[in-house]
């Protein structure tokens, strides 16, 4: 009960912006079906005529299903930037092979008399094809169209990581804020919407269509439906931001970034896999990043100096299940070794090997401990396997790895890893249930998105990293039994980014430079 | 009235229809017979150009089937397939409508003519709006001959119109093809490899086999005057009932007499 008042106070607080995305989402489906039917329905009938080339063009088709969606997404930022235009380009690539496929299947399985006795009776071409296989097929085509509506509804929340909005933006957001209902107020109207034009379009399908113009009645329906969404225009004159869902909604971040510095300025979401790589591009200006990440030297970014002090340094350390550490009580002294080691710069270093040199993180994981002389053989043993977490992003694939060759060359344990957990919730969740024992977390995000601890404490707390790892050590223990192992030594946190160049043009060096910059425009 | 000179339609190497030449006179109703094939539709489908031929020409009242474009051509010609070939989604009188739709008929007359057609054919005024999954086989070849008229064209062309039916069924839709009156001033060509059937609805028959014409000519002669031994053997099996089928009750009354003379 009480969590449905939660869930619905949430709605009530965001509604706004929940409508807004429901727009966006409907717009970016919408929009990228009629492109995929205004394209994909010509091509089936091209391909019904030409049927040697049908096995050709269903398979192109067929290819741009099998990418997954966000490497789509990935090869589409060179070409078209970041916002909708890329996001409804895959899109319609997605759509196209399920319309095309069954335009083609649809006018192909027609009787071979009727469409025969067509032609017999005088018809042209084109007449046949309007009056007699288009109305005939309609029905195979319709349920093309709603297998790629569908299909498109959910792909669609992927947009959310490059900054082109929708129902992904909640999902997202709730996921690495540990926000459960932020992810449902994404997640149930998107599965709404997804049955909400299932059904629409299966009404569309039983109306008898004798004439093919009863059809296209809905279309400039659904045109004007989509035209609800405009393409916000990302190109407009001053500065752009792009922050991540989690960004935008932690205190220190977005949040104190109003609060504190009073900025102004206009900002898309956008995940952080693809966000150095748009400020590189100039598709955006500014970005939050972490203060370690491989990328800002690898793209040439410069950190913004945060002279109010709403970021404060965080340490880093492995967290373990206390179940794990009692079944395994040598456990803890290996994954101590690190502490001390690993510095800023060193981390630093460490991560831009990954992110520019694309040095593999074993390697580089590797080579540093061979460096600081700890690297062991592993010792092959099989007293127990130890299962090792990691979320998506380099920093955190090269300390999984150093714990996973430090367990195996000192101790008689062997280890597997689950690298790639995508995002706090899913990462502590695993921790939580077991799934895995351990993985770098940050102080910041345990106080901030795990413990979700009120304004308080976190103002008590603020400024002092020792403060905060005590803090959430104790919470940690009390409420879930999980402990927090040494600070492995370098801190990170929250930055603010821009392109070193442009700092340089603009002569921002701090945050309030850039305020001014944004309230001078 | 319909000239069919030199024809032949080669597929690969194969011949569908060899160097074939026939004259159909105007009204004539010609029974295109022959074992399987033997190109007896290959032949057909080329009068309305769904197959163009390999070399040859064919006529219709003197003037070259392509001159002028095959669409325009086909709208003067019915044409009658086996069951199953009306358009599933149009009512019965829709179906009956198309060529009348594509001449741009004025609505009026059409509905007329659909009113008048539906009678002919045997079938209540009430089925115009039926589709024809709610017809039976019999009832949609019915349909299928009254598309075919629609237009009043002076040419059809029947593939084996009554192949899909049953017998019963078969029988009474003959009975309704020969007493029609409006197709007795039509030329039309009927494809079957039924001899019983050429014989019953053909006024004359043109006799294929591997994509040459054999004979052509009224029933009586190909039974009684076969032009060589292979007509013969094509009707041998059927001789008796056909020699009855063709010949007229008098001249068999003659014949009978003719024996008693001889007797007594
Ligand atoms: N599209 C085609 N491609 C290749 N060969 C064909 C094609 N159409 C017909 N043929 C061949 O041409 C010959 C004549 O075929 P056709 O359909 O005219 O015979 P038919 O006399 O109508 O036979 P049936 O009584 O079985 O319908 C056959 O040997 C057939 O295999
Ligand atoms: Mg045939």
């Amino acid at each position: 009960m009480n969590d449905l008042e939660n869930f619905w106070g949430f709605i009530v607080a965001h509604w706004q912006k929940l409508l807004e995305q429901t727009v966006q989402h409907i717009g970016l489906t919408l929009i990228s079906i009629m492109l995929a039917i205004a394209i994909g329905v010509p091509a089936g009938i091209y391909v019904a005529r030409k049927t040697k080339l049908a096995p050709t063009v269903i398979g192109i088709t067929a290819v741009f299903q099998t990418i997954p969606s966000i490497a789509l997404l990935g090869f589409l930022i060179p070409l078209a930037g970041i916002g909708p235009t890329p996001a409804i380009i895959a899109l319609f690539l997605y759509g196209l092979l399920p319309i095309v496929r069954n335009t083609y299947t649809g006018i192909i399985g027609i009787d071979h008399n009727v469409k025969e006795a067509a032609t017999a009776m005088g018809m042209t071409e084109h007449t046949r094809l309007l009056k007699i296989e288009l109305p005939l097929a309609l029905p195979v085509i319709l349920s093309g169209i709603r297998t790629a509506t569908v299909i498109n509804v959910g792909v669609a929340t992927l947009a959310a990581y490059i900054a082109a909005g929708g129902l992904g933006e909640f999902i997202f957001g709730g996921i690495s804020l540990n926000n459960t209902n932020m992810i449902l107020a994404g997640a149930i109207p998107a599965a709404l919407l997804a049955l909400l034009f299932d059904y629409l379009l299966s009404r569309l399908q039983q109306v008898k269509l004798k004439k093919l113009s009863t059809a296209f009645i809905t279309l400039p329906l659904l045109i004007a439906f989509s035209s609800f969404y405009f393409i916000p225009g990302i190109r407009h004159t001053g500065l752009l931001a792009g922050f991540t869902p989690e960004f935008m909604g932690r205190k220190d971040g977005y949040l104190d970034l109003r609060s504190v510095y009073d900025l102004q300025m206009r900002h898309v979401v956008i995940s952080d896999a693809v966000m150095y790589k748009a400020a590189y591009d100039k598709e955006l200006d500014v970005i939050s990043g972490y203060s370690t990440d491989g990328r800002i030297k690898a793209f040439n970014l410069g950190t913004l100096r945060d002279d109010k002090h709403i970021f404060p340094p965080y340490y880093a350390a492995p967290i373990v299940r206390t179940a794990a550490l009692q079944q395994f009580p040598e456990l803890e002294v290996v994954l101590n070794m690190l502490t001390g080691r690993i510095n800023d710069s060193i981390m630093t270093d460490l991560n831009y090997r990954a992110d520019y040199l694309h040095q593999e993180p074993e390697k580089i994981a590797a080579d540093f401990l061979k460096t600081q002389g700890i690297w062991k053989a592993p010792r092959g043993g099989h007293k127990g396997v130890v299962h090792i977490g990691s979320k998506i992003f380099a920093e955190q694939y090269i300390l999984s790895n150093m714990y996973a060759m430090l367990i195996k060359g000192y101790t008689d344990l062997d280890v597997a890893t689950k690298t790639g957990l995508g995002g706090t919730k899913i990462c502590f969740e695993a921790l939580r249930n077991g799934n895995i024992d351990l993985y770098p977390e940050y102080t910041g995000t345990g106080l901030l998105v795990i413990l979700q601890s009120n304004i308080a404490t976190t103002g008590r707390l603020a400024q002092n990293k020792n403060a905060v790892y005590n803090y959430v050590h104790d919470q940690f223990m009390q409420q879930y039994q999980i402990k927090w192992l040494q600070p492995i030594g370098f801190n990170n946190s929250y930055a603010l980014m821009m392109r070193q160049a442009q700092m340089n043009q603009l002569a921002i060096t701090s945050i309030s430079d850039l305020v001014k910059f944004t309230d001078k425009e | 009235m319909i000239s069919i000179q030199q024809v032949t339609k080669m597929y690969g190497p194969k011949f569908a229809v060899d160097q074939l030449s026939m004259e159909i006179a105007q009204g004539e109703h010609l029974a295109l017979l022959g074992a399987s094939g033997s190109g007896k539709t290959t032949l057909l489908r080329m009068i309305n150009r769904l197959i163009e031929p390999t070399c040859g020409t064919i006529t219709i009242n003197g003037e070259d089937l392509t001159t002028q474009p095959a669409h325009l051509l086909r709208r003067d010609i019915g044409f009658v397939l086996q069951a199953n070939s009306l358009f599933p989604h149009y009512t019965v009188e829709e179906n009956i409508s198309v060529v009348p739709n594509l001449l741009k008929w004025d609505q009026q007359k059409t509905q007329a003519r659909v009113t008048e057609l539906l009678d002919k054919v045997h079938l209540p005024a009430a089925y115009r709006n039926r589709y024809p999954h709610q017809l039976s086989g019999g009832e949609g070849q019915r349909v299928n001959l009254a598309r075919a008229l629609a237009a009043n064209p002076p040419v059809l062309l029947m593939d084996e119109p009554f192949s899909a039916l049953d017998n019963i069924t078969r029988t009474a839709i003959r009975q309704l093809f020969k007493e029609l009156e409006e197709l007795k001033s039509k030329t039309i060509i009927m494809v079957t490899h039924d001899v019983q059937e050429a014989f019953e609805m053909g006024d004359s028959i043109a006799l294929l086999q591997n994509g040459k014409l054999l004979q052509k000519g009224k029933p009586a002669d190909l039974l009684y005057h076969p032009a060589n031994e292979a007509v013969k053997e094509f009707l041998a099996g059927s001789y008796l009932s056909l020699a009855l089928a063709a010949t007229p009750a008098e001249e068999i009354w003659q014949w009978l007499a003719d024996k008693n003379n001889k007797r007594s």
